[in-house]
């Protein structure tokens, strides 16, 4: 008995030691669109060690890593404009401190052969993670058509799931984002887009959200991964470098390249100076803040959360703004 | 003295009769008195025990013998400490005894040998629970194993040794203790034939050579007549004394004797207390007879 | 009607086979659902519903993009080679009345990487090379002017003059490869060709054992795991999931069948508790713990320990009770009764009760590890089965069977050698553990002799 707790305590100090060595990084948890698959190019290029910054990237399934923030064990996010509303209504807010890229063709609502329009989605059955971005997509897709969302039947399906449960013919339609839709699309051969962001382009920016408590200790750090990011968008932007960062971005999706360059036009990274435009406060959906506020809109009259969301609380274009002399 | 009126298995040489006043002024190992056990089931009070009293004297070897169901193996449990009483007292030497102790050891029909120790280990068992050191515990234990003569066999399991070898190491075990009385519930009742009647030639050996008192159960007559200075004869539903008999049978006792008029008498009365003439056990099985019958077989 | 001579050897009511008829029976018991997937891969009427691409072309008449290896069912594939084929009438239109194309160089340089698939498979490029664009330029000419003959798989005849009119564009233009003189007119594509094949999630067995032998040797890329890292991670959170089940669940377990009332007191909530699915708690480890190891440990952990505890109360409760009075009858205290004959009594069958659960606790491992951050083979297998790679997904498959059932056997056979008076052993465990036993006897007498009192006689 003697020797067990001796032995025990010793574990326990050695524990707390190893505990004391690391000082924390800043946890990101990131996913599987696109415009966040690039900060693997940072990651896999050391450009973060570089520029002296301590950061631990995380891949999550999109929705997990909502959670997963909101549960407080990471201290930023990827996720959409509108899904920072979601979970900063129902459970945890964030800021926004850059935007990535708006989405341009790779949120898709996928139906099966036979469906031509989404007007022919009228008493069907899609498969779409509920009171997320793609239900958003859908919902706009469905009103710029004239139809209610009471004329569709939601069946939630988790996003990777989306390509099975469309080939199981279990929905007539899915929502979902690429890689996942262009999976859809191989896996039910025939099917086809019928509602795409590219037909509703700045309904879905996606930005890096970080908890305020986070941000308000380690501005300096975040702003060097904000540096960071700009490097990435130029570096995306050369086509000399194109085959080098296909197969990065192509490589942690299990893609081969050829299958992820399409996804390039679907998802627009902006430059700086693009994005120093966005963040200008405008109403119009060229505009992060006024997008913000149109999906604030939406969801309420959505019913997916009660309370109206603050667009101004979520954003901060600070440290975006602060780079403006090096670029 | 001889008397006509005498049943033939009272009759007990001059030898004999001396040897039975001198065991009954020695002292009383064990005094049961008034024993009572009931039992509650669904279908009301079941009286296994009904006022069950007798003595049994220091170094005597007395046997238990009754009809099934007259709770035999219940009466020996009561006394080994494994079930109490409802009623009635028990006395080991004159001092109140109840819970299962060393000093009443119990030999059981299954052997219960703990299979994951050796034999050796399981001769140690009690007095290495009694806080004996263990080198001092295993040379105890050598001792004994040589009594039963399994030196050899010391750092074996019990799987490893047949049916009359683990009986003995169940014995050894329990004299390890040094107990006062030593109860044997039915300890032969698995072995074959031949086996029995070793094992019987031997028990008397060990309780000649040992200090140790007997309380033998058993429902074989011979093995009862064979083996006890006095056997108590119970009666079924409820339980209780039918009779003590004295067996004349002189001392030292061989196999030979079995045919003896004296053994075959008193084995004769043991069975009427029994069974009873008269009592659908002792009827003759009715005669079957069959269409055509074999002249060749009888 | 009975039963033919040849057979009556082999079905006797309840009596056991001899030795060689077992072993043939335990061989043909695996080999059986093998030869089946044999024969439904490789025999060619049989089944076959799919087309597998063995040369793909893109084009964005159809949504999807196709890449060898890929399957399209029978009806879609025609669909897909006419697509290619109006692309091309377009492009020889387009070059007829001169009008240029935009990202003709870039799109250029895509199109001659069509050929990669076809060249690894003959040989002439190895893996992993897809993106050497001066190799495969050599391979066009090479293709075009004869040298080269492709034969697994052959080049139909429409693709050969397609590569002789490409070809002949690019060697006006340059004999090497260079990316600044590729042509600014668009080059035809190579139409896409393909073989029978079963549907993608029946993959025949050789393709299996090369993309499991691929997948086994890979080296590190980046922060991907090994496949070997991946297989350790795995068993470490079952082995810790389990340990700590042991730790709770084996005393609990053993005092509950000890005595009454432990078991009435934590029996009936355990019950309950066993029956609530364990996944649901998901969502909830990972709030209360961390997002990595510890939630997933958990998860095993609370899948398993319910079970434990009662089935460990059911198998003390087993002990015959007539060792328990013969211990008694000894003089053991009620403490000496728990330690000396309780817990080496269920010994043997308390070391069943957790191989069993083991193998239990495997079945928690892939659901544990799609927790939060996933992790392990589990992680590799999701990713791989949405991308529905079945090729790659089989493999950790059968490694995941494999490890609980080796494992199984050997735990199996080692209940003879710890436990010889259970009756499990057999002549190599008997002498395995007399082997091991007889140091051990003359060790603990050896160090009683020198720790005796001097005065022992």
């Amino acid at each position: 008995m003697k020797l067990l707790s001796r032995f025990g305590s010793l574990a326990l100090g050695l524990l707390a030691l190893c505990g004391t060595l690391h000082a924390e990084p800043l946890k990101i948890a990131y996913s599987d669109w696109p415009g966040w698959i690039a900060w693997e190019i940072g990651v896999q290029k050391g450009w973060f060690k570089e520029e002296g910054v301590d950061v631990e990237f995380l891949w999550f399934d999109y929705v997990p890593s909502m959670d997963a923030y909101v549960a407080g064990k990471v201290d930023a996010v990827c996720m959409t404009n509108g899904d920072a509303l979601v979970t900063g209504a129902t459970g945890k807010p964030s800021v926004g401190i850059l935007i990535n890229d708006y989405s341009n063709g790779n949120d898709m609502i996928v139906a099966a052969p036979g469906i031509s329009s989404i007007k022919d989605l009228k008493g069907k059955k899609v498969g779409i993670e509920e009171g997320f971005v793609e239900h958003l997509l859908l919902l706009t897709g469905l009103e710029k058509n004239g139809l209610k969302p009471s004329d569709v039947t939601i069946v939630n399906t988790p996003t990777g799931e989306t390509p099975q449960v469309l080939a199981s013919k279990a929905v007539d339609a899915i929502g979902a984002w690429q890689p996942n839709s262009g999976q859809a699309l191989k896996a039910l051969p025939g099917s086809k887009p019928v509602f795409t962001s590219a037909d509703a382009p700045g309904i879905i920016y996606d930005l890096l959200y970080v908890s305020p408590e986070s941000l308000q200790k380690n501005k300096a750090e975040w702003a060097k991964v904000v540096k960071v990011w700009y490097k990435i968008a130029a570096y995306m932007k050369d086509e000399d470098n194109l085959d080098d960062a296909l197969k990065i971005l192509s490589g942690r999706v299990n893609l081969k390249p050829e299958e992820y360059e399409p996804f390039l036009k679907g998802t627009h990274i902006l430059s700086y100076e693009e994005a120093l435009k966005t963040w200008e406060k405008a109403d119009d959906l060229k505009s992060v803040y006024g997008s913000t506020k149109n999906v604030n809109a939406f969801n309420l009259k959505c019913e997916v959360y009660k309370d109206s969301q603050d667009a101004e609380k979520y954003l901060d274009p600070s440290l975006t703004k602060a780079l403006a002399p090096a670029k | 003295m001889i008397a006509t009126d005498i049943p033939e298995y009272l009759r007990q040489d001059a030898e004999v009769a001396a040897r039975f006043s001198r065991l009954k002024e020695r002292t009383v190992a064990l005094s049961v008195r008034n024993l009572t056990k009931h039992f509650e089931t669904p279908k009301g009070t079941i009286t296994a025990l009904k006022d069950v009293s007798f003595d049994v004297h220091k170094r005597e070897f007395m046997s238990v013998i009754g009809p099934s169901g007259c709770g035999k193996s219940t009466l020996v449990r009561i006394l080994a400490g494994l079930e109490t009483a409802t009623e009635g007292e028990l006395l080991v030497y004159d001092q109140p005894a109840s819970g299962p102790g060393p000093d009443r050891g119990m030999v059981f029909q299954g052997y219960t040998l703990f299979p994951w120790l050796t034999v050796k280990q399981n001769v140690m068992f009690g007095p290495k629970v009694a806080g004996m050191p263990v080198i001092f515990a295993e040379s105890e234990a050598r001792e004994w194993i040589e009594l039963v003569g399994l030196s050899k066999f010391e750092n074996s399991y019990p799987h490893q040794l047949s049916g009359g070898m683990k009986q003995r190491v169940a014995i050894a075990r329990a004299l390890a203790n040094q107990p006062r009385v030593l109860f044997m519930d039915e300890p032969f009742g698995a072995l074959d034939a031949q086996t029995r009647a070793n094992m019987q030639a031997y028990l008397l050996e060990i309780w000649k050579n040992v200090d140790i008192t007997i309380v033998f159960i058993t429902h074989d007559l011979d093995e009862a007549v064979f083996l006890s200075d006095r056997i108590l004869v119970l009666d079924a539903n409820p339980g209780r004394v039918n009779e003590i008999v004295e067996v004349a049978v002189p001392r030292p006792r061989t196999f030979t004797q079995v045919a003896d008029p004296m053994f075959m008498a008193t084995r004769k009365h043991i069975e009427h207390l029994i069974h009873p003439p008269g009592t659908p056990e002792n009827e003759n099985f009715p005669v079957l007879r069959m269409a055509v019958s074999d002249p060749d077989v009888l | 009607m009975s039963c033919p001579d040849f057979l009556k050897g082999w079905f006797v009511v309840r009596r056991e086979l001899p030795g060689s008829r077992k072993a043939l029976l335990t061989t043909l018991s695996f080999l059986m659902p093998i030869a089946l997937w044999c024969i439904v891969s490789y025999v060619p009427f049989i089944w076959h519903p799919d087309i597998k691409l063995t040369l793909a072309a893109n084009t964005e008449r159809i949504s999807g993009v196709f890449t060898a290896g890929n399957r399209l069912s029978r009806d879609y594939f025609p669909q897909y080679v006419e697509a290619v084929r109006l692309d091309n009438k377009e492009t020889i239109a387009a070059r007829a009345a001169g009008t240029a194309t935009p990202g003709a160089k870039r799109a250029n340089r895509l199109l001659l990487r069509q050929l990669a698939p076809v060249a690894i498979d003959n040989g002439w490029l190895p893996r992993g090379e897809e993106q050497n664009d001066a190799l495969l330029y050599q391979l066009w000419g090479d293709l075009a002017t004869g040298k080269k003959i492709a034969l697994t798989p052959k080049l139909s005849a429409d693709n050969l003059a397609i590569a002789r009119e490409n070809w002949a564009i690019l060697s006006a233009s340059s004999p090497v490869f260079e990316s600044s003189k590729l042509p600014d007119q668009l080059l035809l594509k190579l139409i896409p060709q393909g073989i029978p094949s079963n549907p993608v999630y029946l993959p025949p067995p050789h393709e299996v054992i090369q993309a499991g032998w691929r997948d086994f040797q890979a080296p590190r890329v980046g922060e991907n795991p090994t496949m070997g890292e991946r297989y350790q991670h795995s068993i470490r959170i079952i082995l810790f999931g389990f340990i700590w089940s042991c730790i709770v669940g084996v005393p609990l377990g053993i005092l509950g069948g000890v005595y009454d009332f432990f078991s009435r007191l934590i029996g009936p909530f355990v019950d309950f508790f066993r029956y609530m699915p364990a996944p649901t708690f998901s969502t909830l480890l990972v709030a209360v713990l961390s997002a990595h190891d510890a939630p997933k440990v958990a998860l095993v952990f609370l899948g398993t320990v319910f079970q434990m505890i009662l089935i460990v109360s059911k198998t003390t409760r087993l002990l015959d009770p007539a060792l328990l009075e013969a211990a008694q009858t000894l003089g053991a205290k009620p403490r000496q009764m728990i330690t000396h004959v309780v817990l080496p009594g269920i010994l043997p069958n308390l070391y069943n009760d957790l191989r069993i659960l083991l193998g239990w606790a495997w079945t928690w491992l892939v659901i544990a590890e799609l927790i939060g951050v996933k992790s392990g083979l589990t992680g590799f297998l999701d990713t791989q089965g949405t991308f529905r790679n079945f090729d790659r997904v089989f493999p950790v498959i059968i490694l995941i069977g494999l490890t609980g059932f080796v494992t199984d056997q050997i735990l199996a056979f080692f209940h003879g050698v710890f436990f010889p008076w259970a009756g499990t052993s057999g002549p190599v465990s008997r002498a395995i553990s007399n082997v091991v036993a007889w140091p051990v006897r003359n060790l603990l007498q050896y160090t009683r002799r020198i720790n005796a009192p001097s005065d022992l006689p």
